[in-house]
């Protein structure tokens, strides 16, 4: 039998989109996952990134709403519902 | 580099590859995530039926917190379209938020093709065939629609 040798290796990832509920509306990653501004720095997939709740019951991760309401002036709102953003909880 | 922005703009070109919205087609440039370009079919059953309308997208690093501009690249005839191809449409300004993404963005505009907003006039006269005279206004669209598959010709000749 010939030897065969890997030359190169393609890594294809698949992404699933299982309902809006779970992705984060401003990153589109999963809530469970990381956002890319927490893995371009130095966390890996898999380890905990904050996802936090507004009254209205949305839910982002930390990095990804703080980012948004900071560069809203005047108006704190909610991506999803425009409705004031207020933390939960 | 691999930036938030970038990364986002990957999952948008991603999701316009597998689940684009009818008539509306978008990709990046192959050398500029930041840069796409995008066609919009003129939905059928209107007086935009049969039109290809090109436009460019520029995203700045601030995406998806900021919004992109947007512009038709087609020469267009619209209560909200400038001359220069600008688009009046809130979500592209104040309305603008970061759950919005390309294949959103496109369909909206596809929708304010058929569906202006005459509080906000952008082309004065389009606005004012629009409200006035609509068989007059639905003539000009079509002309409209026909030059742009003259321009078509055109860009294929170079
Ligand atoms: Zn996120
Ligand atoms: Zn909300």
């Amino acid at each position: 039998m010939a030897k065969a040798k890997i030359v190169k290796a393609r890594l294809v990832a698949n992404w699933t989109w299982n309902g809006v509920n779970e992705v984060c509306g401003i990153c589109h990653v999963h809530l469970d996952g990381c956002p890319p501004e927490a893995t371009a720095k130095f966390q890996t997939p898999g380890d905990d990134c904050p996802v936090v709740w507004g009254e209205c019951k949305h839910a982002f991760h930390l990095t990804c709403i703080t980012k948004w309401l900071g560069t809203q002036s005047d108006s704190q709102s909610c991506p999803m519902c425009r409705r004031r953003w207020e933390y939960s909880g | 580099m691999s930036t938030p922005c970038k990364r986002r703009l990957l999952r948008d070109f991603k999701k316009m590859k597998t689940d684009p919205p009818q008539g509306i087609s978008a990709s990046p440039l192959n050398d500029n995530i930041m840069q796409w370009n995008a066609v919009i079919f003129g939905p059928d059953e209107t007086p935009w039926e049969g039109g290809t309308f090109k436009l460019t997208i520029t995203f700045t690093e601030e995406y998806p917190n900021k919004p992109p501009k947007v512009v038709f690249n087609t020469k267009m005839f619209h209560p909200n379209i400038y001359n220069d191809g600008g688009i009046c449409l809130d979500i592209l300004q104040n309305q603008w938020s970061p759950i919005y993404d390309v294949s959103a963005i496109l369909a909206s505009i596809q929708s304010l093709l058929t569906d202006p907003n005459p509080n906000s006039p952008a082309n004065s006269e389009a606005s004012r065939l629009y409200q006035e005279n609509r068989k007059l206004y639905e003539k000009k669209v079509k002309e409209m629609v026909e030059k742009s598959w003259e321009e078509e010709e055109e860009n294929a000749d170079e």
